[in-house]
């Protein structure tokens, strides 16, 4: 067992090959050794801790990616932007969370977690207009519309494509 | 929190998973994510979907991430529609040619009959597409006045001089020549100086069919079977060589596969195999034989066929960016992709040596059951094969993702001819005939100063200029027609 403490001093109790999904505290756990120390982190509250342990206990067991299928995963990110029924509904969340939870993924090191998180951001942004997307995301349009109508004229090409 | 308040590193990954389109408008949003996609965006999109070519290579290091994507993406869009510029490079050649192409990120050669024609890569203005002119040729003479044609021919590496190639003539010689660029004020067109070194000679009529060179080693293959693989920054050191004992076409060698390989294309019972390269040395018995059709059949009855065009696959492939992906062009017509890492071989027969591995796709042109002469790689979305037939000058071209789509066409001119030789290129497609080099240019921005300019000759060399173009006519069909259909009666495209 593993005692994870978070930002809001509130304490987590895990299984070791759940919470070894995370890169971030598997390094930890084998600086350490054996100990009934808990980790502290700083850096992620309870509620996004919760839901970052769902993440990791549905995935348990799944191998984590190691450096040397970088380069595959490069080549086939194209075929892989869908995300699995799964991972869908749990990253159905309020945009805060979503934001938090892919924090806490990049502390954490959570590869997959993380690239479910950015997917999703892209998912969103995908097919809306500019005005949609600031709208959705509370952008502030700083440019000139001169500057916007010439922005937008240097990118035609890249339209329906 | 905010989008935009997410670190930088977090918000590329992000950008990785948008295509084009998202990219496009959210740089239209705001400044910060502007800077952003103009700074990471672009280059992103250019690392995941890399688009290989040498004549665009000098151009695309002074383009700006966001150009080489819009170039990428409006060439892949040409692609999608099959649309293109066809010209032909040069007037016809007097007599009927054998020609063979060589490229690097400098120049292509064009070897035909005894001579050598450089065209070299410029730099683009603008938006126009990186121009090809031709710098000169030279000419082999021998002594009384012999002339002997080129068989084969390779760049090597000379240190980024571009400059410098292995050639094979068909009396047997093999030499290492270097040619001068032309002076500047040179007429476009000259005649170009060049030096011989390093000349052996075959003996006994036999002659080279191929040559490849990667980084230091050269690998040449007889018109007997005799495949050679020298290093060329040793060149005291014994050459490794080995016989296959066949009537041999064409090689390729890859030796940023993790396990480095040459493969030959020969007229035999096993007419396209594998052999391994251990420490600069050709191993004697092949680690593969590929076999060319991809039936079901399980017992596998060696017969006579023949490979004349050997390359590597399509980076973006289904089977992955893998150099283990190899396609071949066969006497029967069939173009066959291998992955040489695939399990689906053939039952095992009873003799010995490696098992047969069937092709993880096969295709052909319905129209054109003629022997495939050179096959090459690229394209649009780099999933493109290309495949140069014996007859009518016709190159059929197939994207992987989807090889039921196929379609072809005729070099300008509708020689009657094989195409002997190609080289495609992300946006282009250099061709050669009996009668002349050809390109298709797939990409944006051709102009009438991209490519030489022909004087025009109507009616003489067969050619017809498009009115109003720079392109000229070819003819073109898709696959989809039924074998049946009369072939007068197979819809006909002109573009």
């Amino acid at each position: 067992m593993v005692l994870l403490v978070t930002s809001d001093n509130e304490q987590f109790t895990t299984e070791k090959d759940i919470v070894e999904r995370s890169v971030l505290i598997k390094n930890m756990l084998e600086d350490v050794g054996e100990s009934d120390q808990p980790i502290p982190l700083p850096n992620v509250s309870s509620s996004v801790l919760k839901k970052v342990l769902e993440y990791c206990e549905h995935h348990r067991g799944e191998p984590l990616p190691t450096a040397d299928s970088e380069q595959s995963q490069d080549e086939t990110r194209k075929r892989t932007t869908d995300i699995s029924e799964w991972d869908q509904k749990f990253i159905t969340v309020d945009q805060e969370m979503l934001f938090e939870i892919i924090l806490a993924a990049n502390y954490l090191d959570i590869k997959s977690l993380l690239d479910v998180g950015c997917k999703t951001v892209a998912n969103m942004i995908k097919g809306k207009t500019p005005e949609e997307i600031r709208k959705l995301f509370n952008i502030v349009n700083d440019f000139t519309p001169e500057e916007e109508a010439q922005i937008k004229k240097e990118n035609e090409w890249a339209e329906d494509r | 929190m905010l989008l935009t308040t997410l670190p930088h590193d977090i918000l590329i990954l992000v950008l990785q998973h948008l295509p084009v389109q998202g990219l496009a408008t959210l740089s239209i949003t705001c400044r910060s994510l502007h800077d952003l996609i103009t700074e990471f965006g672009w280059k992103g999109h250019l690392r995941t979907n890399p688009r290989p070519s040498y004549s665009l290579s000098r151009a695309r290091a002074h383009w700006s991430p966001r150009t080489q994507v819009r170039y990428d993406v409006l060439t892949d869009c040409a692609w999608s529609r099959s649309e293109f510029i066809a010209r032909p490079l040069s007037r016809p050649w007097s007599g009927k040619m054998q020609p063979i192409l060589a490229i690097n990120s400098s120049r292509l050669v064009v070897a035909a009959g005894p001579s050598i024609y450089s065209y070299k890569f410029g730099d683009s203005k603008g938006d126009e597409s990186p121009p090809l002119s031709l710098e000169g040729f030279f000419s082999f003479t021998r002594p009384h006045g012999r002339q002997s044609d080129i068989t084969a021919i390779t760049f090597i590496d000379d240190g980024g001089l571009d400059q410098t190639l292995h050639v094979g003539f068909q009396d047997g010689r093999v030499q290492r020549v270097t040619f001068d660029p032309p002076s500047p004020n040179a007429p476009a067109g000259t005649t170009l100086r060049f030096t011989s070194s390093a000349t052996s000679e075959l003996r006994d009529g036999d002659f080279l069919e191929s040559l490849t060179s990667e980084r230091n080693l050269l690998l040449s293959l007889s018109s007997s079977g005799s495949a050679t693989l020298t290093d060329l920054h040793k060149p005291t050191s014994p050459p490794s060589t080995i016989s296959l004992d066949a009537r041999s076409w064409a090689s390729h060698m890859c030796l940023h596969a993790s396990g480095p390989y040459a493969a030959f294309g020969t007229s035999s019972l096993y007419p396209l195999r594998i052999h391994s390269i251990t420490d600069d040395q050709l191993m004697p018995t092949p680690s593969a034989i590929l076999y060319s059709t991809s039936s079901s059949n399980m017992s596998y009855q060696p017969s006579s066929s023949a490979v004349y065009g050997i390359s590597q696959g399509p980076v973006a492939s289904p089977w992955g960016a893998s150099p283990q992906i190899l396609v071949a062009g066969w006497f029967d017509g069939q173009v066959c992709c291998y992955d040489l890492r695939s399990s689906s071989r053939i039952a095992a027969g009873s003799g010995p040596g490696p098992v047969p591995l069937r092709p993880v796709l096969s295709l052909a042109d319905p129209l054109q059951l003629e022997s495939i002469y050179s096959v090459s790689c690229g394209g649009g979305s780099a999933s493109h094969i290309a495949a140069g037939s014996a007859r009518h000058s016709v190159v059929s071209f197939w994207d992987v993702r989807s090889p039921r789509t196929g379609w072809s066409v005729h070099a300008p001119g509708n020689d009657r001819s094989p195409v002997y030789s190609i080289i495609l290129e992300s946006s282009r497609l250099f061709g050669a005939t009996q009668s002349r080099p050809f390109v298709y240019d797939f990409g944006p921005g051709v102009t009438s100063s991209t490519y030489p300019s022909l004087p025009e000759a109507q009616g003489i060399d067969g050619l017809k200029r498009k009115k109003g173009s720079i392109g000229y006519y070819v003819t073109k069909y898709p696959h989809t027609t039924r074998i049946s259909t009369d072939r007068h009666e197979r819809e006909l495209r002109t573009i």
